[in-house]
């Protein structure tokens, strides 16, 4: 409060947006400028990690990102080897971020998804993950059909099927033309997929017009706007959260999630729910820099208060060794 | 009967029986394995190994089961060792998440899995404390290499990020021969991680140090003539070493920082100074150079461990 600058003031707000293509999340940086912050865009392609010894930075086409407040990140989950030690770096300067460490790596492994929900008593389909296609009658016999069947090459998922009955699974597995490193069998739930889009507390809710009898791509152009209820509303934000996000799409069928993504759909939410779902993103990132500002101003007086008694006598007589001034 | 019967007995009687399941890869080692078996059946009263490939992983309402046959490895076992490798990333994550789950003592975790199979992740997270490492750099686009070149210099090691056993690395002495490779290595992997050439008193040589809790054991690896990477895979040669005071506590400290009970640290002499170049979270204990010595280590820790986890948990 003494010395230091609390940004509860907008104007001196530096926000980042990061993704991969400027017309998909323009829409947020006119949002935060129109609310006063100063916002920027930058493509994920112009940051480069690096690491020294004790220290390491990340690196732009616009020089170094510390004097930002907040980043927030919209790009693919593939790029999670990329994201994940950037989120570090984000962590440690004490930025603010909409992803949180591992989230990424949360994202991009569908197995780990599914067992992180569940450790975290978030109820998703039935399902069973294995490395081995031997037996598979036997194995899935824990599941009701139809089950979504999807193969594991690597780091990605090669193909998936919604089979019902056990012939079909094996066709299946059969018409694996290389040797898979595993499966994930999942229940397939009928219904009505309810996209939910969580802004902190906030969710907005897209519900898909047909049952999804034969797959779970959803169109979202397609569906209605969708009231949560207030169990559901619980559900998705605890989704999202246990992966890692604090802005996220989760969907669920029959308060059951099925998958939980960094990207926002913007203009498909803004469409069908009449909203300017960047306005409620902009108003979150900017309390949440406010926030974090309050942490960290008594922190910051202390230390100025520290060093500012370490330049008077009574510091240099009672101080035990020399401190150098913190960035 | 006589007196050291009877403390035989009793200490017989005191022991807790401990059982202990080795996790290991789709493709591994017979000798290896076998091995590390029979010495754990010298300790444990229940020793099993299983491939990651015959473990499946049940979500369902009523929660998370580790399965294999009909045990539920969760909580069968008092110790679970986790030796897979990055051709096992996707069911590896997994795995390591539900074992969180477990009461068992287990010496690895998902975060340190993650870290140690991403060359560039282990390099910053290291340096960040303090522990010397190799300038390193992460970039996804070749377009702005140059942001890559202004901070390293050439030569450069390029590095796919979860390359093993010396794999995946190739050396990069020019522009010219930067712009070639570039785009090729873009095709395989999104993500390129780039590494000042290290200048090494002993070219071709350099430190293993197997942590195995606050123990460090030093190997020395000598690369195969003409080749400039020591992984013994490659045709290299390998003998103990006595360490000095700074690798021990380099290794000591890098396993700590990584939340890793047993690893490998690998260390390579850079102008007099040791820097890490590499941290292996499966790694491989050298039988031919060395017998069963690291194997004998990872089973009696493992079995002091679990004892030690039991107790508390009791």
């Amino acid at each position: 409060m003494l010395f230091c600058q609390i940004k509860t003031n907008v104007i001196n707000m530096k926000i980042l947006v990061v993704g991969e293509k400027k017309k998909n999340v323009f829409a947020y940086v006119k949002a935060l400028r129109e609310k006063g912050a100063e916002a920027k865009y930058l493509r994920i392609l112009k940051f480069v990690l690096v690491s020294k010894h004790n220290k390491s930075f990340i690196k732009t086409t616009i020089g170094l990102i510390d004097k930002y407040d907040a980043i927030f990140i919209q790009s693919r989950t593939s790029l999670g080897p990329f994201i994940e030690p950037m989120l570090e770096q984000i962590e440690e300067k004490k930025i603010y971020s909409n992803c949180k460490i591992g989230s990424y790596y949360n994202s991009l492994n569908e197995p780990l998804q599914n067992v992180t929900l569940t450790t975290n008593g978030i109820s998703c389909p039935n399902s069973i993950i294995t490395g081995n296609e031997k037996n598979i009658e036997k194995i899935i016999e824990r599941l009701n059909f139809p089950i979504l069947a999807k193969s594991i090459k690597g780091k990605e998922i090669q193909q998936s099927m919604i089979v019902n009955t056990p012939s079909e699974l094996n066709v299946f597995i059969k018409s694996m033309k290389h040797e898979m490193d595993g499966y994930l069998f999942k229940e397939f739930i009928k219904g009505r997929i309810i996209s939910c889009l969580v802004i902190g507390n906030k969710v907005f809710a897209i519900e898909q017009t047909k049952e999804n009898n034969d797959s779970q791509k959803i169109n979202l152009m397609k569906g209605k706007t969708y009231r949560v209820r207030d169990d559901e509303k619980e559900i998705v934000i605890s989704a999202a959260n246990a992966i890692g996000y604090d802005i996220a799409q989760v969907d669920i069928i029959n308060k059951k999630v099925i998958s939980v993504s960094p990207i926002i759909p913007l203009q498909e939410f803004n469409k069908i729910c009449s909203e300017n779902i960047e306005k409620y993103v902009a108003d979150f990132l900017i309390e949440k820099v406010k926030l974090q500002g309050e942490k960290k101003s008594y922190k910051d007086d202390l230390k100025k208060i520290r060093k500012a008694f370490s330049k008077t006598l009574f510091g240099r007589l009672f101080s035990k060794k020399k401190k150098t001034v913190i960035e | 009967m006589s007196s050291k019967k009877i403390k035989i007995e009793k200490k017989f009687a005191l022991k807790e029986k401990m059982s202990i399941v080795i996790i290991g890869s789709k493709k591994f080692k017979q000798s290896t394995v076998n091995a590390m078996i029979s010495e754990a059946q010298e300790v444990f009263d229940k020793a099993m190994f299983v491939t990651i490939d015959k473990i499946q992983i049940i979500t369902t309402e009523k929660g998370l089961t580790l399965k294999y046959k009909d045990q539920n490895l969760l909580t069968d076992y008092d110790v679970i060792y986790p030796r897979f490798s990055s051709n096992d990333f996707l069911l590896g994550e997994a795995i390591l998440k539900a074992i969180e789950t477990s009461k068992a003592y287990n010496p690895l975790n998902l975060k340190s899995f993650q870290i140690t199979n991403h060359k560039y992740y282990t390099s910053q997270k290291l340096s960040k404390e303090g522990v010397p490492g190799i300038l390193s750099t992460l970039l996804i686009s070749p377009k702005y290499i140059d942001l890559v070149i202004k901070e390293i210099g050439y030569p450069i090691v390029m590095k796919l990020i979860s390359g093993f056993a010396g794999k995946g690395v190739v050396l990069v002495k020019d522009k010219g021969q930067m712009n070639s490779l570039l785009d090729t290595v873009h095709l395989f992997e999104e993500c390129i991680c780039m590494q000042k050439f290290v200048k090494s008193k002993n070219p071709g040589t350099d430190v293993r140090c197997y942590v195995t809790g606050d123990e460090v054991t030093g190997i020395m690896r000598i690369a195969k003539k003409g080749d400039w990477r020591s992984n013994l895979s490659r045709g290299g040669s390998a003998k103990i070493i006595e360490m000095t005071q700074e690798i021990k506590k380099i290794a000591l400290t890098s396993a700590k920082i990584l939340n890793m009970d047993i690893c490998a640290i690998d260390l390579m002499d850079n102008n007099g100074k040791y820097v890490v170049i590499e941290v292996n979270f499966m790694p491989g204990p050298f039988k031919k150079y060395i017998g069963n010595l690291m194997i004998k280590k990872w089973i009696k820790f493992l079995y002091k461990k679990g004892i030690e986890n039991k107790k508390k948990i009791k």
